[in-house]
């Protein structure tokens, strides 16, 4: 009996791509082993297999969040860049919305509208935040994304008075800054991608302690007080490294961590959940009495916005969401 | 995909290029449940494969005034999520993530214990989907919009830029290294959470498992 076939020639031979002779050898040689005719129908479910792996539906929200982004890169090509203002931009903003929003009626035929309900399969919502999607606030013209990163507790003023994870929680709420009151220490600048372009945003630390009855509430409050709306009103003509105070600077160079946060990790972990959209406030605070890291985004001024919480592995690579709700309008 | 269809991706990604703001978003809706299906397959993770079709979305938005119309428009889409996706792929493979979902699956594989899964897909989903991770993002990819999807190999060229060939060379590689990693699957009906594994978790360990050199017995490599 001539050798066994190798899986690989056999996956070729299904495919119909060695020469005819070959085949042909192949093709008698199964006929009469046992062990490559096995292997043969092995590669047969191999491919059976692959085609039978479910995949979760695309998630609900999905679909608003990018024709927001979409909606965001659009807006910033109608002005030009050097002349524009946070006025320009919700113009701009608002002109694309109009048609995005109109075109749902316009889908496919077969394929289901854009369901206006909280996703699935991703980490429950808190009940008492709204469930509109992105795609509600798209007809606003602008979204605003709170992104609270689960990071090691982090105390008042960076690593020299930084505590173990362990010990920090309860205590550092009795420093210095409770929720803000007095200004809070301010990080490293974190570029993230806007519009195209690096731009930057400078976290800040409190001892906030953001609760999910009062998640919305706690957000606004902590926007109104220390989101750069204001000063980033032209984002896009901000230079990227302007207005950096590290609280742990390292001459010639920014600090390696914020509090006890890897600052690599957060710049990630700020670039993957803003998703293009502009940073107004990063954060570093708790959630539920655990350590998190805070981010707002919007698109515009004054816009509804959406609200995550992710866990402490939030990085470029992995977005470790631990909460996700939807912010009523700033007003 | 239909002539018609395919001249209107074509109209909307010019509508899009020449400024008008809304018609990307459009071709978005036409095109998204296809994306997603590619992307949640090639990155499994819901959360990852939102990430990279939105970015995958915005960084054809931005190329739209260079489609030149060599592909259709859906396959130059396809291939931009793709890319996107295996980019991912690779940047976790040059740094494991500890905990990663795909790591746990693994290490649920060699323990013989039902994966723990909120959104209760199939063991059998699962298994292959591990099986599938330990192929290098190449053959993945092939095997991805050939197997799974159902894509033509000349499709499949097309989105990954490459001969038929290629296609088909990444497409044979690849089933034949799944092989010994899904034989336990065909042995019988799926596993239901808490079954004993059809193996015995002692008898062959998870590296020679996925171990990729030794599958085909008389493999002549």
């Amino acid at each position: 009996m001539r050798p066994h076939v190798g899986a690989e020639v056999l996956a070729r031979f299904r495919q119909g791509d060695l020469s005819q002779s070959r085949r042909a050898r192949i093709s008698a040689h199964l006929a009469r082993c046992a062990r490559c005719s096995s292997l043969n129908e092995d590669l047969a479910g191999v491919t059976t297999l692959l085609a039978s792996v479910t995949a979760p539906p695309m998630p609900d929200h999905l679909t608003g969040r990018i024709q927001t982004a979409l909606a965001t890169e659009a807006a910033r090509r109608a002005v030009p860049p050097a002349s524009e203002t946070a006025a320009g931009r919700s113009a701009g903003a608002a002109d694309s919305a109009g048609p995005a929003t109109a075109d749902r009626a316009e889908l496919p035929p077969g394929r289901p509208a854009p369901r206006e309900r909280p996703e699935r399969g991703w980490r429950p919502r808190l009940p008492a935040l709204s469930p509109r999607v992105a795609l509600g606030g798209l007809a606003a013209a602008a979204a605003v994304v709170l992104v609270a990163v689960g990071v090691y507790q982090v105390s008042n003023q960076g690593a020299s008075s930084s505590r173990s994870p362990g010990s920090a929680a309860a205590p550092a709420a009795g420093k210095a800054q409770r929720n803000g009151i007095l200004a809070p220490a301010r990080g490293p600048a974190l570029e993230y991608r806007h519009g195209g372009r690096q731009v930057s945003i400078t976290p800040i630390t409190t001892d906030t302690d953001f609760t999910p009855g009062k998640l919305s509430s706690q957000v606004a409050a902590q926007v109104a007080r220390y989101g750069s709306r204001s000063t980033q009103s032209g984002p896009m003509s901000t230079p990227a490294t302007s207005g950096t105070r590290s609280n742990a600077a390292v001459p010639g160079g920014r600090a390696s961590t914020f509090g006890k946060v890897p600052v690599a990790a957060l710049e990630g972990c700020v670039n993957r959940i803003a998703a293009g959209e502009l940073v107004v406030l990063v954060e570093v605070a708790r959630y539920q009495g655990s350590p998190a890291t805070i981010i707002v985004t919007e698109l515009s001024a004054g816009s509804p916005g959406q609200a995550w919480v992710v866990g402490s592995a939030c990085s470029a690579s992995v977005s470790d969401v631990l909460q996700h709700a939807e912010l009523s309008p700033a007003g | 995909m239909p002539a018609d269809a395919d001249t209107r991706d074509a109209e909307l990604v010019r509508q899009a290029a020449a400024g008008d703001p809304d018609a990307f978003g459009q071709l978005f809706l036409r095109h998204r449940d296809r994306l997603w299906a590619v992307a949640i397959r090639t990155l499994s993770d819901p959360e990852e494969a939102a990430d990279a079709l939105q970015d995958a979305m915005i960084s054809a938005f931005r190329r739209a005034g260079s489609f030149r119309g060599d592909s259709a428009v859906t396959t130059w889409l396809h291939r931009i999520v793709i890319n996107a996706c295996l980019d991912r792929l690779r940047r976790k493979a040059a740094r494991p993530m500890a905990g990663g979902t795909d790591e746990r699956t693994l290490d649920h594989l060699a323990l013989g214990q039902a994966t723990p899964d909120p959104s209760s897909v199939s063991d059998t989903s699962i298994d292959v989907k591990a099986a599938l991770r330990t192929l290098p993002p190449d053959q993945q990819a092939a095997l991805i919009l050939v197997d799974m999807l159902g894509y033509s190999v000349a499709d499949a060229a097309g989105i990954l830029g490459v001969s038929e060939g290629t296609v088909k060379s990444r497409c044979a590689r690849g089933r034949a290294r799944l092989v010994p990693r899904l034989a336990h699957l065909r042995q019988g009906s799926p596993r239901r959470p808490g079954d004993a594994r059809p193996r015995a978790p002692g008898n062959r360990s998870i590296t020679e498992d996925v171990q990729p050199a030794r599958e085909g017995g008389d493999d002549p490599r």
